[in-house]
């Protein structure tokens, strides 16, 4: 009996500690967190499968062949439909962006504001396509937390160009993952809510398979799906060059 | 002609030796032009149908062609005899527009090399770069400046962090082509002529450069980096002179008084050819430039006219005198998607010396809406100034508005609006007073 109450006097010792320790986490800690989270593979490859849907139900669908390493580097091909076959973008640090347009077999330097118009006829902007790095370019405070979800929110850093005024970011508390965007413009208009729908432990990392992106003012939502994953494949820095972009 | 049926079918058994390996994708496009204005009558409907192909044949090895089958209907009926004969009708065009193999990683791990008649896009421009001087135009499309034709040629880039070294070899010469015979008066003969000649009736005579390595290879190189956040290129080649000028007139009197007949003789001079461009973003403005210096090597440009007991002229002779293109661009999105892009580009292609380059501003745009279902093109223009002083006698302008509907992938329908108008003497009234609609469709599979 007495070994019995030991035991739960420890159990809740360790509870009690477990459940201090999340509280005490400042946005910064956590915003580093999601990032360590979300970046954690060393590199990843996948297949994007885009379902888009207008405000009739009708769908459509864009593959696109995405390469990233770290948490700036990434470098995306379309694969379908046709029209867009071959259009590559690659996203470099400092916010350098490029697009090639194999019609014109051409590579064009993107100005940043480019970034927030729609990728391919989706609801996702480039911006929203980029790789996040959180604790770099954003900041913010909890405005809300229960035992399973932070929400935080959070505005672009000075000097770091967002589309967005600010975002809603709810936080699963125990993976430290991003399950909820709500994206903000002036005036406080919420255009856009990005869900992950499907989360999946792949060798041991966190991946959203399967996100969602609505945007409210047209009713236009576009469902992300994710492929063939490969992490920590050792990709070559070569990879994300314009050599590599036009090839 | 039949060489180029022979090199598609090529095409095709090699592609079929790979079939399991082929990626195919394709396009058909049918634009129709017609006239509504009463000062300039045109029609014209062309048909493409055009097959990609790429195929791996090694791990570092791609081979690439690109080629299409153009239908032109221009009816030419003025007889009942005329209505026996297909081409009067129609007109067929097979075009190899593009052949290549790409070797990667060979023979060093930084250097590509790309071997077979290619597009090679030099400048920063968009669509008309003085510096994208390695292909010839294509013309036919009289409305467009977008269209090169491929070069057989070997092109080798070498690639170290952010530099990139190009060297391109061309050993057969290719002049560019003009607006076929359904349009009209873009480059017409007097276009080659010095200015302020003006002529009745020519006879003209091009030397072709012959059929020697020396007199058709081509060569130069390119030096790219990228710095700052900006790309700068430097560029180089020795060619020819794609569109021919005059190396002699001999004016001869008629057996009519007051008309003069004109012999001349027109050839594809040498050319030194350099540039630098540049390209990047202040803010979210997107800007690029280029400026190109052009000396030509040869140009013994003679006016005979000892038949008028008026002895001989060489004093439009620009051979060894440098002149100079540039171009200046600015593109900007606005927060609704909204696109355009300004350029403003100093000496056309066609345009040579100092004295006889004109100013032009062409303004791109595009606005996407209802889901990206309709795109206009509203404020899509081109102006033409050649003299500042005396803007009203010396203007042209095209103006081409559109609105694309994009009701599924791939296919568009779009409508647009064909205007051009002006004074004489101008690249862009050269095209003549139009007013006409155009209207297409395009599949891309």
């Amino acid at each position: 009996m007495k070994i019995q109450r030991i035991i739960i006097f420890l159990l809740a010792i360790l509870m009690f500690n477990i459940a201090r320790g999340n509280e005490g986490l400042s946005p910064e800690e956590i915003l580093r967190k999601v990032d360590s989270v979300m970046n954690a593979p060393n590199d990843q490859y996948m297949i994007i499968e885009m379902s888009l849907i207008d405000r009739g139900g009708n769908k459509t669908i864009r593959k696109i062949e995405i390469y990233q390493k770290g948490s700036n580097k990434r470098l995306g091909k379309f694969i379908s439909p046709a029209e867009y076959k071959g259009i590559g973008f690659l996203s470099l640090p400092k916010g350098v962006f490029y697009i090639y347009l194999p019609a014109f077999k051409k590579i064009k330097r993107i100005s940043s504001n480019v970034k927030n118009s729609k990728f391919a006829g989706t609801d996702f902007t480039y911006e929203d396509m980029e790789p996040k790095d959180y604790e770099k370019n954003w900041q913010g405070s909890i405005i809300d937390e229960d035992s399973l979800y932070y929400k935080l929110k959070i505005f672009p850093k000075t000097g770091i160009k967002s589309d967005y005024k600010y975002i809603i970011l709810t936080v699963r508390k125990d993976i430290y993952y991003p399950v909820k965007s709500e994206y903000f413009k002036s005036n406080d208009n919420l255009v856009k809510i990005m869900t992950a729908d499907s989360l999946s432990r792949i060798n041991g990392y966190w991946i959203a398979t399967v996100s969602k992106m609505k945007d409210l003012r047209s009713r236009h939502t576009s469902i992300m799906k994710l492929k063939d994953i490969k992490l920590n494949m050792g990709l070559s820095n070569s990879i994300f060059t314009k050599r590599f972009l036009k090839q | 002609m039949k060489y180029k049926y022979l090199m598609g079918t090529v095409v095709v058994l090699l592609c079929v030796v790979h079939l399991n390996a082929l990626d195919i994708d394709g396009y058909f496009k049918s634009y129709g032009r017609i006239s509504y204005g009463s000062d300039s009558k045109y029609m014209r409907i062309e048909n493409d149908f055009g097959i990609k192909i790429e195929t791996q044949l090694y791990d570092n090895v791609s081979f690439f062609s690109h080629m299409d089958t153009r239908l032109l209907s221009i009816p030419r009926i003025t007889s009942i005899k005329d209505m026996y004969e297909y081409p009067n009708y129609f007109k067929n065009s097979f075009r190899l527009k593009e052949i290549y193999v790409n070797i990667l990683k060979f023979p060093f791990e930084f250097m590509d090399i790309r071997a077979g008649k290619q597009r090679i896009v030099w400048g920063a421009g968009d669509e008309l770069s003085p510096n994208d001087f390695v292909n010839p135009y294509d013309f036919q499309d009289r409305w467009s400046f977008k269209n090169r034709i491929g070069v057989y040629s070997v092109k080798t880039d070498l690639y170290y962090n952010n530099l990139t070294v190009t060297g391109v070899l061309i050993p057969y010469f290719t002049p560019d082509l003009l607006p076929d015979s359904s349009n009209f008066g873009m480059f017409n003969q007097s276009t080659f002529l010095a200015p302020g000649i003006t002529i009745g009736k020519i006879n003209d005579t091009i030397i072709s450069p012959g059929v020697m390595v020396k007199d058709n290879v081509i060569g130069g190189g390119r030096v790219s980096y990228n710095i700052f956040d900006y790309d700068f290129s430097l560029y180089y080649l020795y060619s020819r002179t794609y569109l021919p000028w005059v190396k002699e007139i001999i004016v001869m009197p008629d057996t009519v008084p007051s008309i003069i007949n004109v012999k001349s003789e027109l050839f594809y001079p040498r050319i030194h050819m350099s540039g630098f461009s540049f390209s990047g973003a202040v803010g979210n403005v997107g800007i690029w430039g280029d400026i190109s210096l052009f000396i030509p090597r040869e140009n013994h440009f003679l006016i005979d006219l000892s038949a008028l007991g008026m002895g001989e002229m060489d004093t439009t002779n620009i051979e060894g005198k440098f002149y100079l293109k540039y171009l200046l661009g600015f593109d900007y999105t606005f927060s609704n998607e909204f696109y355009i892009s300004i350029q403003y580009l100093h000496g056309f292609v066609n345009e040579k010396s100092n004295d006889n380059l004109h100013d032009y501003i062409f303004v791109g745009s595009r606005y996407p809406i209802f889901d990206n279902k309709i795109e206009l093109s509203p404020f899509d223009c081109g102006i033409e100034v050649d003299d500042f002083s005396n803007i009203r006698k010396s203007y042209g302008i095209i103006f081409i508005p559109s609105l694309k509907i994009k009701p599924y992938d791939n296919l568009s329908i779009s409508v647009s609006s064909l205007l051009s108008w002006g004074t004489d003497k101008t690249v862009l009234r050269g095209m003549k007073s139009y007013r006409g609609i155009q209207l297409g469709i395009e599949y891309l599979f």
